[in-house]
C-alpha cells in the first residue's frame, strides 16, 4: 500500500518571506503539498480557481482586497477547497466574522507549526466525514 | 494742677450711629461683582465700584442711560422683550433664580461672559430691578483651557491606543517571521551545525521572545488607560486566585508562600485588576531575597471611601530613590539586571490601569526590607464597595 496522496495547499499572503516560511513548514511531514502560491486576495482566488486544492491558507490584511472579501468569492470558484484563515489578528476579535462568511477554520500567526498543519489536516477531515445533518 | 489719675481716665470715643441704608450702600458699593439697579423702563439708577471696573463706564456717564448700553446688539431685542414682559406679567423666568449665563457689553466694545441674577420689587409703587452681574472671562478661559487639556488627553490616548495596535501587529509580523526561520534552522538541521551555532541560535529565539512580550505589554499598557475603566462586580479574591494560578510556574519554582487575605467585591474591570496583581504578584516572587523564604501577603482595607489593597513581600526592597520611578514607563528600579526579560512596563501599566479606577497606586518599605505596593480603588459614585 502506498501512502496516500498528499493534500494540496495554496498559500495566500503577501509577505513573500512568509509564504516561504510557511511552504517549508507545512511540507515538513510529507503528508501536505504546496501547489500553489499567491501575493494578494485576487491572485489567490484565481490560483484556487485553477488548482481546485483541497485547502488555502488565508491571510487577512493584504493590500488591495482583503482576505474577507476573498472568502465567499474562494467559495463560490472552488466549492471543496476548505479555508484556513491564518492572521496576525487575535483569533478572539477576527474568528466568528471569518467562519460567519465561509471560513472553516482560524489559525493565529505565531502558532506553532504543527498547530497550523493540523488545522489544515482537520478541516479537509471535517469536510469529508460524512454530514451529521444529513 | 491736674491729678496724675485723671490723665488715666480713657478718652469717651463718641459712636455715630451708621444709618443702615448708608451701611448697606458702603457695602453694596465695594462689591467687586457689578451691582445695577434699574428704573421701570430700563433706565440705570444705580452704578457700583464693581459696575465701574468690568463695563469701563463711570457712574455719571451711565446713570440715567438704558440697560441696553450693557448689552451687545445681538441680544438687545431678547433684552427689551425680558424686561417688558417682566413689567406686564411680573414673570419669574430669570428673577429670583440662580445665575443665568449671558454675554455682557463693555465700554471698549469687547463682550465677555457674564453670570446674572435678577432681583425686582416696588418701590413707591414703582417697579424696580437689581441686577448682579459677575465677569466669568476667567473662569470660562480656565474652563476652556480644561476642555482643551481633556481633549488632547482623550487624543493623545486614542492616538496611543491606535498607535499601540498597529506597532503590535506589525512589528509582530517580521518578529514571527524571524522567530519562524530560526525554528526552521534548528528543526532542519539538527545535528549539522555545532553546539555554538545552537548556542546563537537560541538567544536569537530568546531575544524574539522578549521583543514580542515587550510589545504585548506596550499594547497592553495601551489599552489599560485608554479611559475611564469599564465597571461590573468583580471578585477580587477570585482574580488574586487566577494570577496566581497564571504565575504558579515561578511560584513554585520561587518556593514562594502566597498568603491571600479577604479580598472585596468591588465594581472594576476584572481583567485591568487580573493584570494589576499579576505584575505586583510576579514582582514580588521576582525580586525576592535569597537568604530567606519568599512570603507574599496579599490583603485589603478601607481608607477613607475606598479599598486599599496592598501586596507586601519580604524581598529586595525598593530605593527610596526609586520609588517614584519606577511607575515610569522603562523605570526599572534596583535588582532589575537580574529581570532580563522584564519588559520595564509592568509598573506603569499597574499605575496606568489603576488611574482609571480613580486611584492611585505607591510603594512603601517594609521595615525588615520588603516591600508593600498599595493601591486604591475608590468606590464610584453612588456608594461604598459592593460588599465589606
Amino acid at each position: 500500500m502506498s501512502a496516500p496522496a498528499p493534500l494540496t495547499v495554496v498559500l495566500c499572503d503577501d509577505v513573500p518571506e512568509l509564504r516561504t516560511l510557511m511552504r517549508f513548514g507545512l511540507e515538513e511531514e510529507g503528508d501536505l503539498r504546496i501547489v500553489g502560491e499567491a501575493g494578494d486576495a485576487a491572485s489567490g482566488v484565481s490560483v484556487v480557481t485553477a488548482q481546485q486544492p483541497d485547502a488555502i491558507l488565508l491571510d487577512l490584511s493584504m493590500p488591495g482586497m482583503d482576505g474577507l472579501q476573498a472568502i465567499p468569492l474562494l467559495r463560490a470558484a472552488s466549492p471543496a477547497t476548505v479555508i484556513v484563515v491564518f492572521s496576525g489578528f487575535a483569533a478572539e476579535r477576527m474568528a466568528a466574522l471569518t467562519q460567519q462568511v465561509g471560513a472553516d477554520r482560524y489559525v493565529e500567526k505565531g502558532a506553532e507549526m504543527n498547530l497550523v498543519r493540523d488545522a489544515v489536516r482537520g478541516a479537509v477531515a471535517d469536510r469529508h466525514a460524512p454530514d451529521p445533518a444529513a | 494742677m491736674r491729678r496724675p489719675d485723671q490723665d488715666q481716665t480713657p478718652p469717651i470715643v463718641p459712636v455715630v450711629p451708621i444709618e443702615p441704608e448708608a451701611l448697606l450702600l458702603a457695602v453694596v458699593h465695594s462689591i467687586a461683582d457689578a451691582v445695577i439697579t434699574a428704573d421701570e423702563h430700563g433706565a440705570i439708577t444705580m452704578w457700583t465700584g464693581g459696575s465701574e471696573a468690568i463695563f469701563g463706564w463711570t457712574a455719571d456717564e451711565v446713570l440715567g442711560l438704558p440697560l441696553t448700553t450693557i448689552v451687545p446688539p445681538e441680544h438687545r431685542d431678547a433684552h427689551l422683550a425680558g424686561v417688558a414682559r417682566v413689567r406686564s406679567e411680573g414673570e419669574q423666568h430669570v428673577i429670583g433664580r440662580g445665575p443665568v449665563t449671558l454675554t455682557g457689553l463693555r465700554r471698549d466694545g469687547t463682550e465677555f461672559p457674564a453670570e446674572l441674577t435678577l432681583a425686582t420689587g416696588l418701590h413707591a409703587g414703582r417697579r424696580f430691578f437689581a441686577a448682579v452681574i459677575r465677569d466669568v472671562t476667567a473662569r470660562h478661559a480656565v474652563d476652556a483651557e480644561l476642555q482643551m487639556a481633556l481633549k488632547e488627553l482623550e487624543r493623545s490616548n486614542a492616538e496611543l491606543q491606535q498607535f499601540a495596535s498597529v506597532a503590535s501587529h506589525d512589528l509582530n509580523e517580521p518578529l514571527r517571521i524571524v522567530d519562524g526561520y530560526l525554528g526552521l534552522l534548528r528543526r532542519r538541521y539538527a545535528g549539522q551545525l555545532d553546539e555554538t551555532a545552537d548556542e546563537f541560535i537560541g538567544y536569537a529565539v530568546d531575544a524574539v521572545g522578549r521583543m514580542q512580550r515587550l510589545i504585548d505589554d506596550l499594547l497592553r499598557y495601551a489599552r489599560a488607560g485608554a479611559g475611564p475603566a469599564a465597571r461590573s462586580p468583580v471578585d477580587l479574591g477570585g482574580l488574586a486566585d487566577e494570577a496566581i494560578a497564571r504565575l504558579s510556574a515561578s511560584i513554585e519554582a520561587a518556593e514562594a508562600t502566597i498568603e491571600l487575605g479577604d479580598l472585596p467585591t468591588v465594581a472594576a474591570d476584572g481583567p485591568l485588576l487580573r493584570q494589576v496583581f499579576q505584575n505586583l504578584l510576579g514582582n514580588a516572587v521576582k525580586f525576592r531575597r535569597d537568604d530567606v523564604p519568599c512570603i507574599v501577603r496579599i490583603s485589603a482595607a478601607r481608607v477613607d471611601g475606598a479599598w486599599e489593597i496592598s501586596v507586601s513581600d519580604n524581598g529586595i526592597g525598593v530605593d527610596d530613590d526609586a520609588t517614584l520611578r519606577i511607575f515610569d514607563m522603562f523605570g526599572r528600579g534596583r535588582g532589575a539586571g537580574r529581570d532580563r526579560a522584564g519588559s520595564g512596563i509592568g509598573l506603569a501599566l499597574c499605575k496606568r490601569a489603576v488611574e482609571a479606577h480613580g486611584g492611585a497606586i505607591r510603594v512603601l518599605r517594609v521595615t525588615d526590607g520588603g516591600s508593600d505596593f498599595r493601591f486604591t480603588l475608590p468606590d464610584p459614585p453612588g456608594g461604598e464597595g459592593i460588599r465589606a
